[in-house]
């Protein structure tokens, strides 16, 4: 399906002044030169395309211009000035003639005309032995009765020079079938012709005859016909097989914008009032320069602007669907092809690509279906998605996972705040359930992942699992209509449990919700979408709404609503190539000044975590002091913040609000422990838990006490190495005394596998059963070691010594 | 502090002797390699510095997942 459709992706569609300009050419690629001021090696690329350049670029009447998208709004781009300026500022105009070894084949071209010449001096600079009979004494066709003529012509020849081309002239050719057999030279071959002549009677014969003869048209259309004619030529001689020549480019189905930035005014505008525009005088470099800067280069360049992926990779969507078809259907002599694994699990999954496309061509969908398939080759690597299917497990385990209804019997909404929002805060979710309870009492509140992570990570079985978990909730609790925080839940529950209603949180808040006046002190704010939120432009609108409500004055983000980008966060694409990650980051962050206003947890906490400014909507509604909580979770607000008030916040507040940390890996799953603990022992008289555990049977001192230094706390957090789980590296080192002393430092080291992963702790000991722990790291590959230490078990070669 | 102080001893805390380095197997993605890595000559024990992950495994591990 996939590679159907990439063969009409338009990455390859010429720009539009190429479709009117009979020579069909890269003329992005002489613009770059031009811009980058290199007019020699613009001039090559002209003359290798036009073949007489001077003649050429003085003859032609510009038919590009009226291709080009400016001609309508400013004034077109003046393509052939460039084309002088080419040929006037060039180091050297003198042809360039490879040694190219001669082919042994010879051609005959009928007419010296401006297409008997272009024909001729492609072949001859192919390689090809040429003879060109004319009937008159001279070369040049009609380009003898211009005004300049003199000089066209001298320029030709000047071309030809060193070229194997012989000139047969006055020779009328009436039987090309003679000539060909070489049995004839044409009727009056020997009126004063070379009798030595190929093709004369009596000589080799010639492999192809060209016709130049009857082409209509004005000069340059008679230069171009004349070149069109070699490639079909050359392929018959090599092939045996007749080939029409290339159709003309159709006109290309993408659209341009025509962006600000570039230089306002025209050349010719400037030539003209300078005086300069007479003839075919030739713009001086600097404004050449200027000129070819004010070209949009017309490309369709939708994905390659918009999407991070190729903008990152410098990978064209035909080259990245290539990488994933070998990878993914394919395997090497020396076991399975692993050339763009970490090109398939970079993808955000965001969409955006086929949201741009002229031709809606679906990368994602592509790396989505190859994610799959490396999981069911078993080739997947583990490492790439091992954390976040581990941290999903622990949101859906009964330490963090719970359901709560009316005892009653369930209401018309049941709250679906995600794994995230009460990972990043609980208050988030306890302040927001509160806000609906108090509202519409009979809410349940079903706390657990949406399953987005299993489809992230192209684990279908899992997925189909998860979702069926879901939908059964959904029917226990009695079909309630869901109520979302999250884009990304609102998304794939309408993708894979279209079955269930949902509403986003936001749109219930924007109806009658809060007021207040935080443009008073406050720095500028932009709301930032997330990119699941393009698929809920409603949910879009209502934040904005709330936050206009709230008294932001917002100032709007490049991307956004239909072109929302990720913040690096979907995908699950940080453990398998954090570098893109990181750049796709800093994409987001350069897009705006101020503090951004999201509505994802996952995109406040990525950005808060690179020091930028950011803030959840909720923060803005429920950050406020005041009094004391009248409602069941009371005590528990937003962290950091005074509890209990509907009242929204001050801007100050929001201000400390932006910058807060996000928390590490650790402490979201601690989060999302307290966040159950406080709807449990929180919950109503007329409220039940269904199903699973109550209260979370998790006991936080574990078996040792570690102490970790803040700035470890955050290296391990970013490597999404879990405390408990170094913790418990620490118990079996000192439960087994498998561990090392390092002499003269007090400390020991040891490791411990725990899942896929080998995890090594450096601690010492400074108190009964605490610990300070001075190191952590870990490695994917796993050690032998129950070998025999010295005899390695593998005869493999790769030594890990070595560099 | 640095791992590569090689003045440093690690010891087998259970065995008491100074470990050294031996070849020794490691495997991922289906792909076997060896290293000389610190072990307990007695009972096998083995020690990775944090410097020998970061410089020499991590690479390799990444080079093993995808070119």
């Amino acid at each position: 399906m996939f590679y159907d459709r990439i063969t009409e992706c338009l990455e390859f569609e010429p720009p539009y002044c190429a479709v009117e300009y009979p020579f069909h050419w890269d003329v992005n690629d002489f613009i770059g030169k031009v811009r980058r001021g290199n007019f020699t090696a613009a001039f090559r690329a002209y003359r290798n395309a036009v073949v007489f350049p001077v003649t050429v670029s003085s003859l032609c009447g510009a038919p590009c211009a009226r291709a080009c998208p400016l001609a309508g709004e400013e004034v077109a781009i003046a393509l052939n000035l460039l084309e002088r300026a080419a040929c006037e500022h060039t180091k050297s105009p003198k042809p360039e003639h490879f040694s190219i070894p001669a082919k042994g084949q010879r051609i005959a071209v009928i007419g010296a005309g401006p297409a008997g010449l272009a024909c001729a001096y492609r072949f001859a600079e192919r390689g090809y032995g040429v003879t060109v009979y004319e009937k008159t004494g001279r070369i040049g066709g009609g380009l003898n009765d211009l005004l300049d003529g003199e000089r066209y012509i001298e320029e030709i020849r000047s071309q030809f020079a060193g070229l194997d081309c012989d000139f047969v002239f006055e020779v009328e050719v009436e039987d090309i079938g003679a000539l060909r057999r070489g049995d004839a030279g044409g009727g009056t071959a020997d009126d004063g012709a070379d009798s030595a002549a190929h093709g004369a009677p009596g000589s080799d014969p010639y492999d192809a005859v060209y016709d130049a003869r009857g082409i209509e048209g004005d000069a340059i259309g008679k230069i171009a016909a004349g070149l069109a004619a070699v490639n079909p030529i050359e392929a018959f001689l090599k092939t045996g097989r007749a080939q029409n020549e290339e159709p003309a480019p159709a006109m290309p189905e993408y659209g341009v914008e025509i962006y600000a930035g570039r230089p306002a005014r025209a050349l010719a505008d400037i030539m003209r009032e300078r005086g300069e525009s007479s003839g075919d005088a030739a713009p001086g470099k600097d404004d050449a320069v200027r000129e070819a800067e004010r070209c949009l280069m017309c490309k369709c360049r939708y994905c390659t602007d918009s999407c991070d992926l190729i903008r990152f990779f410098k990978k064209t969507p035909a080259t990245m669907g290539e990488e994933v078809r070998v990878t993914t259907g394919l395997d090497g002599l020396r076991g399975e092809i692993v050339v763009a694994k970490r090109l398939i699990s970079s993808c955000n999954l965001c969409g955006i690509c086929k949201t741009v496309c002229p031709k809606n061509i679906d990368m994602e969908h592509l790396f989505r279906e190859a994610r799959e398939k490396l999981v069911d080759k078993g080739s997947m690597p583990w490492a790439f998605n091992d954390w976040f299917l581990r941290d999903m497990a622990q949101a859906n385990s009964g330490d963090a996972s719970v359901a709560i209804a009316p005892a009653s019997g369930a209401g018309g909404y049941a709250f679906f705040p995600g794994c995230h929002l009460g990972g990043s805060d609980p208050g988030y979710v306890l302040k927001s359930y509160e806000w609906l309870a108090a509202r519409w009492p009979d809410t349940s509140i079903v706390v657990r992942c949406c399953g987005v992570p299993a489809v992230w990570a192209g684990e279908r079985k899992l997925w189909e699992k998860l979702f069926g978990e879901i939908r059964d909730m959904w029917h226990t609790l009695g079909e309630p209509t869901f109520v979302f925080a999250c884009p990304t839940c609102m998304l794939t529950f309408g993708t894979y449990l279209p079955e269930i209603e949902g509403v986003s949180l936001y749109e219930l808040m924007a109806d009658g919700g809060p007021r207040g006046d935080l443009a008073r002190g406050a720095a500028s704010y932009s709301v930032f979408d997330p990119c699941s939120s393009r698929a809920c432009p409603d949910v879009q609108e209502a934040v904005r709404g709330l936050a206009q409500s709230l008294g932001f004055s917002l100032s709007p983000l490049p991307s956004g609503r239909d072109r929302a980008l990720c913040c690096s966060y979907g995908g699950h694409a940080a453990v398998a190539n954090p570098e893109y990650t990181q750049f796709v980051r800093e994409s987001r962050i350069a897009e705006g000044e101020g503090t951004y206003i999201t509505y994802c947890s996952n995109c406040r906490d990525i950005f808060a975590g690179e020091g930028k400014g950011a803030i959840h909507i909720l923060d803005a509604l429920f950050a406020g002091g005041g009094k004391p909580a009248s409602a069941p979770y009371g005590g528990i607000g937003l962290t950091g913040s005074d509890y209990g008030s509907d009242e929204p916040a001050s801007a100050d507040g929001l201000a400390a609000r932006a910058l807060r940390e996000p928390p590490t890996v650790t402490e979201r799953q601690e989060n999302r422990r307290r966040l159950k603990a406080s709807l449990v022992y929180g919950m109503a008289p007329d409220m039940r838990v269904i199903g699973g555990s109550p209260v979370p049977a998790y006991d936080p001192s574990h078996e040792v006490k570690l102490h970790i230094p803040d700035a470890l706390r955050r290296q391990i957090s970013r490597e999404y190495i879990l405390e408990p789980d170094l913790a418990a590296v620490v118990a079996h080192c000192e439960a087994t005394g498998d561990k090392v002393d390092i002499e003269g430092m007090g400390l020991m080291a040891g490791h411990s596998k725990i899942g896929h992963a080998t995890y090594w702790v450096e601690y010492r000991e400074i108190g009964v059963g605490e610990y300070e722990l001075t190191r952590a790291y870990q490695h994917r590959m796993e050690i032998d070691e129950d070998g025999t230490p010295g005899v390695p078990k593998t005869h493999e070669t790769v030594t890990v010594n070595e560099r | 502090m640095s791992d590569k102080d090689t003045s440093k001893q690690y010891i087998c805390h259970r065995c008491g002797i100074p470990l050294e380095p031996m070849k020794t197997g490691f495997s991922y993605l289906n792909r076997n390699f060896q290293a000389d890595i610190l072990r307990c000559p007695t009972c096998g024990l083995v020690y990775i510095p944090e410097d020998f992950v970061r410089d020499r495994m991590a690479g390799i591990e990444s080079r093993m997942e995808s070119k």
